[in-house]
């Protein structure tokens, strides 16, 4: 407890107090709205959250669906991706028709601790989110690799790219529930990558960016995976798998369905 | 029914001094002080680290324009409607790195207590601007540096260790006047207190949506990530009782913290503990500035006492007068 305040101070002004009262419950209600509902949120709390919107979003109180603040749920969506651009010089040609300028593999440096690698990674997983063949959206995969392929093409003096982005999937804790064809002394062989987006990207003669999606390995060839438990893009509503598991019992694997 | 009445009319006027404690009881603005300096150098450490890769990310022309961002957000956002506002959105090249060094000034002079309030508040219209730019890619530890520097603009931050106090005493005004317990050091602090607390309560919930932190295996997923962990800790997958209590610790501390942070006798454990864990999802997440923050952040609970017993800077000058706990 503290001092006891002089008659004429403002802690004694009840006007004043009854003021703060408000400002502090207005203020601390919109907060506790937005941060109990930064994962999903129900009618009324969308409803709500629109009405803050304003002033929770405006001044970063809402953190929204768009952080990781659980850094991974375990589902094949937190698993890492990464992005490579191939670059060539006409527009026009069909890759095969030319040779590469350069390969740029993102992220291309940076420190682990620091965010600007975590970018990068943020960026390649939401792509491969959106690229989901059957929860994602062909439409804003287009527009990241669109907006990706443009900017590198402009730093490179390009006018055609190859965007592509490869999921890689990670060792369970139990390594002796994985299928045999994933190696478990080295969790970065080629078996654990997938390539699960691929888009041509190129400037036509208005110089306009387009996109053309090609077929992603999702689409052509069966998971290599346990059955997922549902969505993976932002929001999703279920954890799916994140490990490849074995045949035998992927029930009981680490990365299962409970 | 009368006693109903008799029971509604005492909670009412519990809750009424409680609140009025709580909210309205002057502080001492020695933790003010301490969280200025180290909150302002944790946000000059966050604008350094986004200076590495500025140009790629912030300026108008950069990997994800504007209205990429936009689109994108809105499809996240389920078309809710838009309230990303950035002064990136209209600086391309040189007029964004400019504006980032103005803002790592801005920063700078916000830690060493120069002008603090004004460059308090353009701190938080800077920190805001690179949140808003990319929303979808914003860091962790951003929306609490934006809370922390607006609540630390409420109260008397600079009182100590600034230079406001030591502009104040070349010009020959008193530089204790700001010392005094006032109002707006316990709001700034309470602020702190109570959004830190939420948000603690918040990261414990997102985690309670996925099976790997109840199985006890997320701290392994992370280790697993091949490409983003900063440290290789995967000689661990032999130690599974080890990756599930620590996966279970941080859960449960989470949960915990928000409720027992409250308690005057487990404050100083959970501290403590918060430091610990915090800290040690750094090598396993890459998060340094947000695991430093969460310690910085969760010293708001320190009593003032505490920070003068430690400093050795005793209590009771002639302005000062008696020192309440900032808790």
């Amino acid at each position: 407890m503290a001092s006891a305040p002089t008659s004429n101070s403002p802690e004694q002004n009840s006007t004043l107090r009854g003021v703060l009262s408000l400002v502090i419950f207005i203020h601390f209600f919109c907060v506790l709205v937005v941060l109990s509902s930064t994962f999903r949120r129900s009618e009324l709390q969308a409803r709500l959250v629109t009405l803050f919107g304003p002033y929770t979003t405006g001044l970063d109180f809402d953190p929204g669906y768009h952080t990781p603040y659980h850094y991974t749920l375990g589902r094949v969506g937190d698993n890492d991706a990464v992005i490579d651009i191939d670059l060539y010089a006409n527009g026009e040609e069909p890759v095969a028709n030319q040779p590469l300028i350069k390969s740029i593999h993102l992220p291309d440096g940076g420190s682990s601790f620091l965010g600007d690698r975590r970018r990068y990674f943020e960026l390649a997983k939401r792509l491969a989110l959106y690229a989901d063949p059957e929860d994602g959206n062909d439409a804003m995969s287009s527009e990241l690799a669109r907006a990706l392929g443009h900017r590198l093409m402009r730093e490179n003096d390009a006018r055609r790219a190859v965007v592509r982005c490869t999921r890689r999937l990670s060792q369970p804790l139990n390594m002796d529930l994985m299928f045999p064809n994933f190696p478990k002394n080295d969790p970065t062989a080629p078996a654990y990558d997938s390539v699960v987006y691929e888009a041509d990207v190129w400037l036509d003669e208005d110089n306009a960016v387009q996109a053309q999606k090609r077929s992603s390995a999702a689409e052509v060839a069966p998971r290599r995976t346990a059955p997922s438990r549902g969505s993976s893009g932002p929001g999703a509503t279920d954890p799916a798998p994140s490990a490849p598991a074995t045949a035998k019992n992927p029930a009981d694997s680490t990365s299962s369905t409970k | 029914m009368k006693n109903s009445a008799g029971y509604f009319a005492d909670l009412t006027e519990a809750v009424g001094n409680g609140w009025n404690r709580f909210w309205f009881t002057p502080a001492d603005p020695l933790p003010l002080s301490f969280l200025r300096i180290a909150v302002g150098a944790l946000v000059v450490m966050h604008l350094l680290a986004l200076g590495a890769d500025f140009g790629r990310w912030f300026p108008a022309d950069g990997l994800l324009p504007p209205d990429a961002v936009k689109k994108v957000v809105l499809v996240e956002e389920l078309d809710e409607p838009y309230h990303h506002y950035s002064y990136f959105n209209h600086l391309t090249g040189s007029q964004a790195r400019f504006a980032h060094y103005a803002a790592i000034g801005l920063a700078i002079a916000f830690l060493l207590g120069l002008f603090t309030r004004v460059t308090g508040v353009l701190t938080v219209i800077a920190l805001l601007s690179y949140v808003h730019r990319l929303p979808l890619l914003a860091g962790h530890a951003d929306p609490l540096l934006v809370f922390l520097v607006a609540y630390l603009c409420i109260g008397p931050a600079a009182a100590y260790w600034s230079l406001d106090r030591w502009i104040a005493t070349l010009r020959g005004a008193n530089p204790t006047k700001n010392e005094a317990p006032s109002l707006a050091a316990a709001l700034s602090i309470r602020f702190i207190q109570v959004h830190l607390a939420a948000f603690v309560a918040m990261l414990a919930a997102a985690k309670m949506y996925g099976d790997a932190w109840w199985d006890g295996e997320a701290i392994w997923f992370l280790i697993a990530q091949t490409h983003s962990r900063p440290v290789d800790l995967s000689a661990l997958h032999n130690w599974h009782y080890l990756i599930n209590f620590w996966t279970h610790l941080v859960a449960y501390f989470e949960l915990a913290f928000p409720i027992l942070i409250w308690n005057r006798q487990a404050r100083p454990l959970l501290i403590g503990l918060g430091a610990a864990i915090w800290l040690s999802l750094i090598p396993v997440t890459g998060l340094l500035v947000f695991s430093l923050t969460l310690v910085v952040a969760s010293l708001a609970f320190v009593p003032a006492s505490t920070f003068r017993s430690l400093l050795s800077r005793p209590a009771g000058s002639p302005v000062t007068g008696g020192m309440p706990a900032a808790a």
